[in-house]
């Protein structure tokens, strides 16, 4: 074996860890003082590293000057901004769902600002002391390479020195304890979790200067590194910081001895190399147990479900307008229209998901292309239906087993693991030339069933709004079911639900089944409707357009999945006059801002709808839809939560 | 003039009226009037529940009244933040124990400065003086130290802190008799130095021999005040008349 090469990697290897670790601490100290993971985390560094090259190469401005002010003026401010805008009116009893939503809506909103700033041209970093270099024992080092290690050391050790040396470090440790007791002792936990914050938006500026100069300064390369930082944090439970970088110093060196030994002419083994922190997250969820946390959650309130007869007769009454109407319909009006019901499916098996079991999936847009790429890889011998049916189960299955390794634990690893799986997918299905990548798309055929061929505009449009009130009516289903409330009651109280002997990990598979399935169903006809689909088709930040998108809407109904389907298909309709790089980063803005501000309340903007149209309807029909549950004294915003310590030695008292 | 001077003279400390708050919409103090004069001890009792831990969470300021006044030395401070009473010297030892388990004695002191204006080392010295057992474990994990030792570590605040208004819920909670006869030595000797203090306990014999006054609460409500003398003999059927 080649001992120099592998030297020369380890070096490489070395360096990397320690921008992936300098990102983890980040992440991890804004988790423990605020009890936030922030998946804006990579995008903040991102959008600073901008600043930094806006200052240093454009401005012009010495190096030493441009860190100085990116670092330490800069991003505390950015810091703090988000902590007294967002963040702090978050930490009181907002649900894992809304705490998750706001930080990938931040994600969204920095990238979006990034595009509307600097827009989409290539730029590129250069190192610290570019190109300069010092051998030792025969490895040529550079410059940047020492610097980041270096960088990587000061920070750990300057932590260490923070936390136990410094009133504001112990002052942090303190807020983690017990922040009300903070208070009683004059010190406000705000300014502590303040500082944090500050603190961790230094972090990831620093990691993303770092690193930037060996890739290209670009929107999503940049926001992505977090991943590893993600996988890192995770090895240190999320919690603690050594256990963190001996993380980060497993990804980093083990992501370039791949690079270095695994052969390149394997077109999926090439792909491993990028997709490995998504791997090593995931293997890093796999080996981890935790003692459950009391979780504190809230309830909210949904609309009580219609009866079975209401939800049937108001989806054959849909299918007949839109049968009778699409007649009079454009090709380009109906594509419109099938667009919009698809995008429908998609939401409805998250309000399923998301609205219903509290769990949160960001890659449902994946979940559509394995449904898409499925019906169009299956042999032409293979009737539509069974292909169909293929396609929702083997989908279903893919949901079951991204599900598996996290589904015992906290809610926020579902989320991460959903996530890496996106990327993941991403990397080497999507984009494998052996499936769709390399520009490649694949035709899907439309719909046709025992000779019967629905695949005009018209047809399919119908066939479309057929589908999402079977959607609709299978959800409604499922949340009047005895399973359904067995959701709910894994979703508001989950460990007073184990404590009482329910099987909550079967609970949760079996909704993760179910959801997924769907969105491979609606991923088969979304294939059909645009005859070819392509690997940008299913990114992974589409997923998190579509979970914003229900967000805002309502992620607990079905009129907030139809609302949301609308705004989808007319969203790009309004930001489309403006010019390129501004509506690519109007989109993201508008998105994401909207969810930061809706957030707060999951029955979304369908929910206040109905509470704004309820007493009118009550006066011109009598209509008077049944609470879901019994009305209380109070108001629901002051709803108490449950505590589930509480609940759970009820439990077991019993 | 002779009573206006008086009044001037006597302008309690604290002074609560029509306090009502609550948790969520659901109150827990209907309406409670109470006075605690400056430099004296006031005791607070009352059987589970009762709404006492809530009183000083009104006074501390982590539960906004929703109806009366609370009055810090005359001046009104229903609604202000914890924050601001810690640093005008109200000083809550909380319920349960208030210390921050994962630090140590040392850092939990350090904790203390905020309110205190005080150096750490100065804190230290007051609380080590006073309490060898925390000087002899200053290393420690506060959590792991015994019942005792933790409850002195959460009154060494009010030993270093120069409070104006200290207020103590449950000091006494699970302690051995003879831990609780030396912090309330501790207590004692406060009262000495002039500190204001109003106290809540749930069994009476602690804090009857020390109190100047008392005060037995029901329900959310005061039922019961006069000296410890007068209400010592009234106090079982307090207790007993909790629910009518
Ligand atoms: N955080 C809370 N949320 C909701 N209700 C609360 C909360 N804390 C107290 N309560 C309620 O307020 C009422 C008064 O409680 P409080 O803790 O003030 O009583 P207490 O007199 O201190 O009782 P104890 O002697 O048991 O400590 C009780 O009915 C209690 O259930
Ligand atoms: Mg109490």
């Amino acid at each position: 074996m080649d001992v120099e090469k592998l030297f020369v990697f380890l070096t490489i290897g070395v360096s990397v860890s320690a921008i992936y670790a300098v990102s983890a601490t980040g992440l991890v100290v804004t988790y423990i003082t605020s009890g936030v993971f922030n998946f804006a985390h990579g995008a903040i560094g991102m959008f600073l590293a901008f600043v930094y090259w806006e200052l240093s190469v454009n401005q012009g401005w010495p190096v030493p000057l441009a860190l100085a002010v990116t670092l330490l003026v800069i991003a505390p401010a950015i810091g703090v901004a988000l902590d007294v805008l967002v963040m702090r009116r978050l930490v009181q009893g907002a649900s894992l769902a809304t705490k998750l939503v706001v930080t990938l809506a931040l994600l969204v909103v920095f990238q979006g600002a990034v595009l509307g700033i600097w827009g989409v041209e290539l730029r590129t970093l250069p190192a610290f002391l570019e190109g300069r270099q010092y051998s030792l024992a025969g490895l040529q080092i550079t410059y940047h390479q020492t610097i980041t290690v270096l960088a990587a050391l000061v920070v750990a050790f300057g932590l260490r020195f923070l936390f136990k040396r410094t009133r504001l470090g112990v002052a942090m440790r303190a807020v983690v304890d017990n922040p009300e007791l903070c208070a009683v002792k004059g010190l406000s936990p705000n300014v502590v979790t303040a500082a944090s914050w500050a603190m961790g938006s230094s972090l990831a500026g620093l990691a993303a200067i770092l690193i930037a100069p060996g890739l290209n300064l670009e929107v999503n390369t940049l926001s992505l590194l977090v991943v590893s930082a993600y996988a890192a944090a995770v090895v240190g439970r999320l919690q603690s910081l050594p256990a963190t970088f001996v993380g980060a110093l497993i990804l980093g060196v083990s992501g370039e001895l791949v690079g270095a030994y695994v052969p390149a002419g394997n077109e999926w083994l090439a792909n491993l190399r990028p997709a490995l922190p998504f791997v090593l997250l995931f293997v890093a969820l796999l080996v981890r147990s935790e003692t459950r946390l009391p979780e504190k959650l809230k309830t909210h309130a949904e609309p009580a479900p219609p009866p079975l007869r209401t939800g049937i007769v108001l989806g054959g009454l849909a299918v007949g307008v839109a049968l009778t109407v699409s007649g009079g319909l454009s090709p380009f009006q109906l594509l419109i229209g099938s667009k919009g019901l698809i995008f429908a499916c998609i939401v409805l098996s998250l309000v399923l998901l998301t609205g219903l079991s509290g769990q949160v999936s960001l890659m449902q847009m994946s979940f559509v292309g394995i449904g898409a790429v499925l019906v169009g890889k299956l042999p032409e011998a293979f009737p539509y239906p069974v292909a169909l049916a293929v396609a929702g189960l083997v989908t279903g299955l893919v949901g079951v087993l991204v599900a598996l390794p996290a589904v015992r634990l906290r809610g926020i690893y579902i989320a991460l693991s959903t996530l890496a799986f996106a990327i993941l997918m991403d990397k080497i299905v999507f984009g494998n030339r052996d499936v769709l990548g390399g520009g490649t798309t694949l035709a899907v055929e439309r719909p046709n069933v025992f000779g019967l061929d629905f695949s005009s505009e018209r047809a399919l449009f119908v066939v479309l709004a057929v589908v999402a009130v079977v959607f609709a009516n299978l959800f409604l289903i499922v949340r009047r079911s005895r399973f359904g409330r067995l959701l709910t009651a894994v979703r508001d109280a989950p460990n007073a639900c184990q404590t009482l002997g329910m099987d909550v990990t079967r609970a949760k598979l079996k909704v993760f089944f179910l959801s997924a399935t769907m969105a491979g169903v609606a991923g088969a006809f979304f294939g059909g409707l645009q005859s070819r689909v392509g690997q940008l088709d299913f990114l992974y930040f589409r997923s998190l357009t579509v979970l914003l998108v229900a967000t805002i809407f309502g992620i607990t109904s079905v009129s907030g999945a139809f609302l949301g389907a609308a705004f989808f298909v007319v969203l790009p309709e309004l930001t489309r006059n403006a010019d390129s790089a501004g509506g690519q980063a109007l989109q993201p803005l508008i998105i994401g801002l909207l969810a930061i501000l809706t957030a707060r309340r999951p029955e979304g903007l369908a929910g206040r709808l109905r509470a704004a149209l309820r007493p009118a309807l009550r006066r011109v029909i009598g209509f008077r839809p049944v609470a879901s549950r019994p009305e209380l004294p109070i108001e629901l915003s002051t709803t108490p939560e449950i505590d589930i310590r509480e609940v759970g030695t009820v439990g077991a008292a019993r | 003039m002779a009573l206006l001077d008086e009044t001037l003279i006597e302008t309690p400390l604290l002074e609560l009226r029509g306090v009502r708050a609550g948790y969520g919409g659901v109150e827990a103090l209907h309406g409670i009037d109470l006075t605690v004069p400056g430099g004296s001890m006031v005791a607070l009792l009352g059987p589970n529940g009762a709404g006492k831990t809530t009183t000083l969470r009104v006074v501390s300021g982590l539960v906004t009244p929703t109806a009366g006044s609370v009055q810090l030395e005359g001046n009104e401070v229903a609604g202000a933040s914890t924050v601001a009473l810690a640093r005008a010297g109200v000083c809550l030892i909380p319920e349960g124990r208030g210390i921050f388990p994962n630090l140590t004695v040392r850092e939990n002191l350090l904790m203390d400065t905020y309110a205190a204006g005080r150096s750490v080392s100065q804190v230290e010295e007051v609380a080590y003086a006073r309490f060898p057992r925390l000087g002899e474990r200053r290393g420690q994990v506060a959590g792991t130290m015994s019942g005792g030792e933790q409850q002195m570590l959460a009154l060494s605040r009010a030993l270093s802190s120069d409070p104006a208004l200290l207020l103590l819920d449950e000091l006494s909670m699970g302690l051995a008799p003879l831990i609780v006869e030396e912090l309330f030595a501790v207590v004692h000797d406060l009262t000495t130095t002039g500190v204001t203090i109003l106290v809540v306990e749930q069994f009476a014999s602690v804090v009857l021999d020390v109190a100047d006054h008392v005060v037995v609460m029901a329900q959310g409500t005061v039922r019961l005040e006069g000296r410890p003398d007068d209400v010592r003999d009234a106090l079982s059927a307090a207790y007993l008349g909790g629910e009518g």
